[in-house]
């Protein structure tokens, strides 16, 4: 009996593992439920960031038809849009993600105005200490070690081909063997904006996923951590960086991108500034 | 064994490694699988400079910044090393100026830790932790059972499970270390 009130108590007095996490400027997270205790948290000081798939690499059509991949990076992206961070208003964090037109980039941080966050496909992989030969994703992200802001964040995926027989078969059709794609892009968006692994094992941000599995949507833990990040009213798209980006820099606000795959972005953007107009 | 606890009890306190926060998406390997891939296996810990601290350099390398952190090999499991040797070790991100850069999982060694390390060599001869931070085993000191091994803390990188089944991991309260060590000499190539 005192044993099972012990039990009791501890389970009470032992801290809940924390749900959602952001990343900070230091390498701290001590344990993927726990979230870091170093560091400042980073996002994005523009309110709004854009990517560029690289198409120079694409999956073969076999295992992933040009149309299913563009559903699935415009769905990842997608995910992330008009999550409601509660209260009676619903507002949504103060944040907009766009796909922006594919573009053929250079891997790497210049820190000249011309980075873009990129996506690709990689075929050769294992050659430097960033692809571990294992890994089936990488982002790596720059900020501001003394803004916390974040200034680029690429995503390489490594694909398996004839030149790289030790990487990975992506899928969108949930098939056993494979990482199923949009899960991976999903995910890796979201650090991307600046969440690190959540404590939840449904989050998109949770730190594991079986071959074929499928986590594509992100959750309220997930929208919580964004909305810590970016809280609604708190950000607003800056034209500054918005005009980065039409010369080809990686920030941002994707205006004037044209339709397509950004049209649906550029719609919940002005929906974000009506609402903060009203 | 003895040898081995000499060389390592001394200022071991092991806080698991912490590692960067962004993502990584990683196949899920166990140590003897670790330990087959590795062009070295090596019980080390990081040099320490005149503060304590660890002695690490950034710099930009390709358009990625990379740190450099000389290691002390304790004991030599495979590979060209013997006990005593230095050895600097390329880890991906940093810090340069006013620009950091991270990426998922990336190794960080903590000062007066020391840590079973599966190691690749890269194609320009640099070396590296295979796998980022799964590469990396934490040891302790436990006063009944000696030292321990820990399994990998990774916590950035995302696991995905292998095809053919679920990984026999290094047991969460560790395993001693002699006889895994012993082990990991029959896998290693």
């Amino acid at each position: 009996m005192r044993l099972a009130a012990l039990a009791a108590a501890l389970s009470l007095a032992a801290p809940e593992a924390r749900a959602w996490c952001r990343t900070t400027t230091m390498p701290a997270q001590p344990d993927p439920l726990v979230c870091p205790a170093e560091g400042r948290p980073l996002a994005w000081p523009s309110g709004c960031a854009g990517f560029r798939f690289d198409p120079t690499v694409r999956p073969d059509p076999g295992d992933i038809a040009p149309a299913e991949l563009e559903r699935a990076l415009d769905g990842a992206a997608r995910a992330w849009a008009g999550l409601s961070c509660g209260g009676s208003a619903g507002a949504s964090p103060s944040f907009a993600l766009a796909r922006l037109p594919d573009a053929v980039t250079d891997a790497g941080y210049e820190g000249l105005g011309r980075d873009t966050n990129t996506v690709a496909f990689r075929r050769t992989w294992g050659l430097d200490a960033f692809h571990p030969p294992d890994a089936a994703a990488v982002t790596v992200v720059t900020f501001g070690a003394r803004s916390a802001a974040i200034l680029d964040a690429d995503t390489d995926l490594n694909l398996r081909g004839p030149s790289n027989p030790r990487g990975f078969r992506f899928a969108t059709d949930g098939d056993a063997a494979s990482a199923d794609l949009q899960t991976v892009l999903t995910h890796e968006l979201g650090h991307l904006q600046g969440l690190a692994h959540s404590g939840r094992r449904e989050a998109v941000m949770w730190f594991q996923a079986g071959r074929g599995e499928q986590r594509q949507t992100p959750t309220d833990d997930d929208a919580a951590g964004l909305c810590d990040a970016y809280p609604p009213g708190a950000s607003v798209c800056d034209p500054s960086a918005a005009g980065a980006v039409l010369r080809g820099g990686g920030v941002g606000c994707a205006a004037g991108s044209g339709g397509g795959a950004g049209a649906w972005w550029l719609l919940g953007l002005a929906a974000l500034i009506a609402r903060r107009r009203g | 064994m003895r040898s081995l606890h000499a060389a390592l009890l001394a200022g071991i306190l092991v806080v698991f490694a912490p590692v960067a926060a962004q993502a990584t998406v990683m196949l899920h390997r166990s140590a003897d699988e670790l330990a087959a891939m590795s062009d070295a296996v090596v019980v080390a810990s990081a040099e320490r400079d005149a503060g304590g601290g660890v002695v690490a350099e950034s710099r930009w390398l390709a358009g990625r910044i990379v740190t450099e952190v000389p290691i002390r090999v304790r004991v030599a499991v495979a590979g060209p090393w013997g006990a005593g040797a230095s050895v600097t070790l390329r880890l991906p991100g940093g810090v340069v100026g006013d620009t950091g850069q991270r990426v998922s999982g990336a190794p960080v060694f903590r000062a007066g830790e020391s840590y079973l390390l599966f190691l690749q060599r890269l194609p320009d001869g640099a070396w590296t932790v295979l796998d980022m931070s799964a590469g990396m085993l934490p040891l302790s000191v436990d006063p009944a059972r000696g030292l321990l091994v820990h399994p990998s803390r990774a916590e950035g990188i995302r696991f995905v499970e292998p095809a053919g089944g679920r990984v026999v991991e290094v047991a969460a309260a560790g395993e001693p270390l002699a006889p895994f060590v012993a082990r990991l000499r029959r896998s290693a190539r």
